[in-house]
């Protein structure tokens, strides 16, 4: 039932109403994600960012995981004041702040494809600079993909469902993962070392 | 499947084990372990097949490591689950654990997929090997698949403190999950150690602490709590 009424939401390229929730829980985060930027304040966005994390871990929709990457990216990109030397930045911040005031009017609109692409075009207007600027803006988004991940693998999807989910490598998911303390969670401790143990040398000889 | 495999002894890989061993450069172990011990089969399924070696090839970062698995693939150290068991039968396997295991947490009224289809893949090998009576083991490196089969309470605990609302469990589907035999790329070393296949200078607890930490910090789900007590325990087995 679920993924017919997916199908049908593509199709309409509107959301549906039991996606509602999701909507106006992303158009509240891009509205402050819109004053956030304003400030510069990259504590704040981060913040945003993390609360999208719960709704994509349920949800696993593809909106609430980009905006979540989006955001965490460009709190990244604002703490870093040298990239504003870079030549395009002033073309890069003046497409990134149009689409993301195109994104938050699509959300009001419900017009679910407009959103979409709005989200895309930023991949694109990435995709258009020259130079450093790019390789660095694509570093940092990669890196956001890989970090969100990584909360989301905390909350209890699997790892393969996560890098699926975030369109990244589980190589680089376990590369990142292993270095939190995901695995010291007392929860994650489901048998005794002595019962592995003797179950692997019971088997192997 | 003949009779000629009931003296082998199955350790089906999941893909995570096989990307935490190769970032942990111990890869090596399982060949070593192959030439001592050619009983034991290293299987892995297509959907893992795809994720450890299809997928990173097209990436250049982890192309390397990809080929290193191919090798090993061709080698037959490590061998493709359709030279055992008909894929069609491990496809089917495959998806019912799917649709299982994606109705067992529900939050907000949604049902949330918490395995991946390599994941269930290799379940179902497992399963499937263990009804034709052979011996196996499920070696999974990542958390969630784990949990699912050894103490789904806990991993039901975990998500609902995790996202702070609550989890609808279907315990009666999650009891199809029991009586999975899983261990991890930690044990295999373990294994690797105790058989003098995995050595290298210093005292045994160096040792066991270097691959451990290796391991887990390279993705193995395994505590630093458990690592410490191994160190203790290992050198008496």
């Amino acid at each position: 039932m679920e993924k017919e009424e997916q199908e049908k939401e593509t199709k309409r390229g509107t959301f549906s109403e039991s996606k509602d929730e999701i909507r106006s829980n992303l158009l509240r985060i891009l509205i402050d994600a819109k004053k956030a930027i304003r400030t510069e304040d990259s504590f704040a966005l981060l913040e945003l960012s993390n609360r999208t994390i719960h709704s994509a871990s349920i949800h696993q929709d593809s909106d609430n995981i980009a905006v979540a990457v989006l955001i965490y990216a460009i709190s990244k990109i604002i703490s870093r004041t040298d990239y504003r030397e870079q030549e395009d930045w002033p073309k890069f911040y003046s497409q990134f702040s149009q689409q993301l005031d195109n994104s938050i009017q699509n959300l009001k609109l419900k017009n679910l494809h407009g959103f979409r692409e709005n989200i895309a075009d930023i991949q694109k207007s990435i995709d258009a600079l020259s130079g450093h600027l790019r390789d660095y803006i694509k570093d940092v988004f990669l890196r956001a993909s890989i970090s969100k991940a990584s909360r989301i693998y905390e909350h209890g999807i699997s790892m393969s469902q996560t890098a699926s989910m975030l369109g990244i490598m589980p190589w680089e998911l376990a590369e990142y993962a292993g270095r939190t303390g995901i695995s010291d969670v007392n929860l994650s401790i489901t048998q005794g070392i002595k019962t592995r143990l003797k179950r692997t040398f019971d088997v192997l000889g | 499947m003949t009779n000629n495999n009931h003296s082998k002894k199955f350790l089906v890989l999941d893909s995570s084990t096989v990307i935490s061993l190769s970032l942990s450069e111990l890869l090596f172990v399982l060949e070593e372990i192959k030439k001592k011990f050619p009983e034991i089969v290293f299987l892995v399924s297509d959907d893992v097949i795809n994720e450890i070696i299809d997928r990173p090839l097209a990436i250049k970062r982890f192309k390397l490591e990809a080929l290193i698995v191919k090798k090993l693939i061709n080698e037959r150290i490590i061998e493709i689950s359709s030279e055992f068991i008909d894929k069609k039968e491990v496809e089917k396997e495959t998806s019912r654990i799917l649709e299982i295991a994606g109705t067992i947490f529900r939050a907000k009224g949604e049902y949330m997929q918490i395995v991946h289809r390599g994941e269930a893949s290799c379940i179902a090998l497992y399963r499937i090997l263990k009804k034709q009576n052979e011996k196996a083991l499920l070696v999974v490196d990542e958390r969630t698949t784990r949990m699912l089969c050894e103490n789904p309470n806990n991993l039901h605990r975990l998500l609902e403190s995790k996202l702070h609302t609550k989890i609808e469990y279907a315990y009666e589907s999650a009891d199809f999950f029991r009586n999975i035999e899983i261990i991890r790329s930690a044990e295999i070393c373990a294994f690797a150690f105790r058989k003098k296949i995995l050595r290298f200078p210093g005292s045994a607890s160096e040792n066991i602490d270097a691959f451990l930490y290796a391991l887990k910090f390279h993705g193995c789900s395994i505590s630093s709590e458990e690592i410490e007590e191994e160190k203790q325990i290992l050198p008496k087995i």
